[in-house]
């Protein structure tokens, strides 16, 4: 089985192949921020390096948020147009936890913060040791919040743009002092290489859906949603 | 330039997609002329309750939308994706956001198929729904494009070959529409409901300003005529006057169309076309049809329109387009990208 990752929801656009015997093959890309140029180029580029084509690809493996909306749709609008032709099934991959396998050799809790703004981040936390556990799940949270789930609980590892952010570091780091430790850069953000890893895990264990079923996770509903359920509560409330 | 036969020895069959706006659209097109299938996805519902288009959820609903809409456009078309010669897609200009849903997967479609890719402007899929419409239609021709977000004035010399003599200088004809309409309390897609309303009034009782800008232009200027209505409004309010809104409505559209009318005819005579088209959502204007069907009779030219499904957003025009770009020029490589702006 060769599934075919596309991982798009941060600064760097990323393509990967990864065969039964788990040997993962990835192409990043170079520029940020350019991802409906690069994608397609990339997965061409990892095809061809691992001398494959796309009628040996039995399976897609998106990341399918939270990130960047736009950049969630890219990768997620690609992986549906590939399966819809190709007759194959989508793994949606939770980028948050294949992000925390960039740290699978940590042995405490890893958490993924991606900046979702309005002073708040994406997050997730799972406790590594012999076996994984998730520790809370996915969500937009505040970063007080975050150093409550994760404190007094031994070194925390965390990782994403959130951590590039000088601001949500130095609120971790007062949290929760020498517990608290930083990815280096190179093993900070998301990659192909781990939604391929949890992509092959999910196309085993029969989850993979049809292109039509399968969907992005924002986390957030868009701002206009908000503002308008904002307003109709306030009108309802007035209204008592 | 070497271009492959036709899968089925006698036709280019183009799948053809289009989501630069709030519509979904897929559809499957013969040869730029002949229309197999057209499904348009609409989201008109969604956003009414936003008043005006909303970009991110526009753009999350094209993701919902488009494959099982590009699956009723090949089940309607009777063809499976093995049949597709090429894939065009509009990629400008737009909605970043909701273009990008449309390019992606014409781009991952076009390379699993391994089949060229035409990337499409908007408004020459606009332009070019008038040869489904007219199979006898060729240019040359003058073209005025009019919707929520363009007023062009173009010269069309041949099937790629386009010239634009004219654009707004402010607000577009379809904005405009929309603005009045907002503050006549007509709800939202405001052009239809103005159109509606504007039946029942006198468009004379009223006279809102024309804007011609200088003698020789042939750009538009609607922002003064929209204040004019809107001063008029607030006038009225003021000084607690009674107003009758369908004669707003009439007179406001009279004004606009007016100075519509006159500038297509103007470059119709002075290019010596014998031949106008109009294109764009705001086509489907009753006002604006009837008075472009007066002048151009005037005057000897032919006045080609779209049934009004072609004359909002769909895919079919833009297949038809896509097919004039495939056969005279490279297909695009898999970095072309989507614009929210871009010349005609």
């Amino acid at each position: 089985m060769n599934i075919l990752a596309i991982e798009t929801t941060g600064p760097f656009a990323s393509a990967a192949v990864i065969d039964d015997d788990e040997c993962v093959h990835g192409v990043v890309s170079d520029g940020e921020l350019t991802h409906l140029q690069k994608l397609m180029p990339l997965i061409d580029q990892t095809l061809k390096d691992c001398d494959i084509t796309l009628k040996d690809i039995d399976g897609i493996a998106v990341s399918r948020g939270p990130g960047s909306f736009t950049g969630i749709r890219i990768g997620v609008s690609t992986a549906k147009a590939l399966a819809q032709v190709l007759g194959v099934k989508i793994a949606e991959v939770p980028t948050l936890r294949a992000m925390a396998l960039n740290y699978i050799d940590f042995r405490g809790i890893v958490c993924p913060v991606l900046d979702a703004r309005r002073s708040q981040v994406y997050s997730a936390a799972y406790i590594q040791d012999d076996e994984t556990e998730e520790l809370f799940p996915e969500g937009a949270y505040g970063i007080a919040e975050v150093i409550e789930k994760v404190g007094n609980r031994g070194p925390v590892m965390f990782m994403g743009d959130g951590v590039s952010n000088e601001k949500i570091r130095a609120e971790l780091e007062a949290g929760l002092g020498r517990d608290a430790f930083f990815a280096s850069p190179e093993r900070r953000m998301q990659t192909a290489d781990t939604v391929a890893m949890l992509g092959l895990e999910i196309h085993r264990e029969g989850k993979a859906v049809s292109y039509i079923d399968s969907k992005p996770e924002y986390l957030r509903k868009s701002e206009a949603e908000r503002n308008l359920e904002l307003k109709n509560r306030r009108l309802r409330e007035n209204e008592r | 330039m070497t271009m492959k036969e036709p899968k089925n020895g006698k036709e280019y069959i183009c799948l053809a997609i289009e989501s630069s706006c709030d519509e979904t659209s897929a559809a499957v097109v013969v040869n730029g002329r002949k229309v197999l299938s057209n499904v348009i996805s609409s989201q008109i519902d969604i956003h009414k309750a936003y008043g005006g288009v909303v970009p991110e959820i526009a753009s999350r609903h094209h993701l919902n939308n488009i494959n099982p809409v590009i699956d009723s456009a090949l089940e309607d078309a009777g063809i499976g994706f093995a049949d597709v010669d090429f894939i065009g897609v509009t990629n400008r200009p737009g909605l970043i956001g909701a273009l990008l849903i449309g390019t992606a997967t014409a781009k991952a479609m076009a390379y699993a198929l391994d089949v060229p890719l035409i990337g499409v402007h908007h408004i020459r899929g606009h332009i070019c729904a008038n040869y489904i419409a007219d199979t006898e239609l060729e240019p040359p021709f003058a073209a005025l494009i009019v919707s929520g977000g363009h007023s062009t004035l173009a010269d069309v010399k041949g099937y790629t070959d386009y010239e634009i003599v004219g654009q707004t200088r402010d607000d577009a004809a379809g904005e405009a529409f929309d603005k009045v309409a907002r503050v006549l309390g007509l709800g939202y897609p405001g052009g239809p409901l103005l159109d509606r309303l504007a039946k029942e009034g006198n468009p004379e009782a009223i006279a809102f300003k024309r804007v011609y800008l200088e003698k020789d232009s042939y750009d538009f200027s609607f922002s003064g005529t929209k204040t004019g209505v809107l001063n008029y409004l607030n006038g009225k309010k003021q000084r607690k006057e009674e107003f009758v809104p369908a004669d707003v409505a009439a007179g406001f559209q009279a004004a606009v169309v007016e100075v519509l009318v006159n500038k297509s005819i103007r470059l119709a005579k002075e290019r010596g076309r014998d031949k106008l088209v109009l294109a764009g959502g705001v086509a489907a204007n009753s006002c604006l049809r009837e008075a472009l069907g007066k002048a151009c009779a005037e005057n000897g030219i032919k006045l080609y329109m779209p049934p009004l499904i072609l004359c909002t957003d769909n895919a079919a025009m833009i297949g038809a387009a896509a097919y004039y770009e495939f056969i005279s020029r490279e297909a695009e490589d898999m970095t072309m990208d989507a614009y929210a702006s871009a010349a005609l």
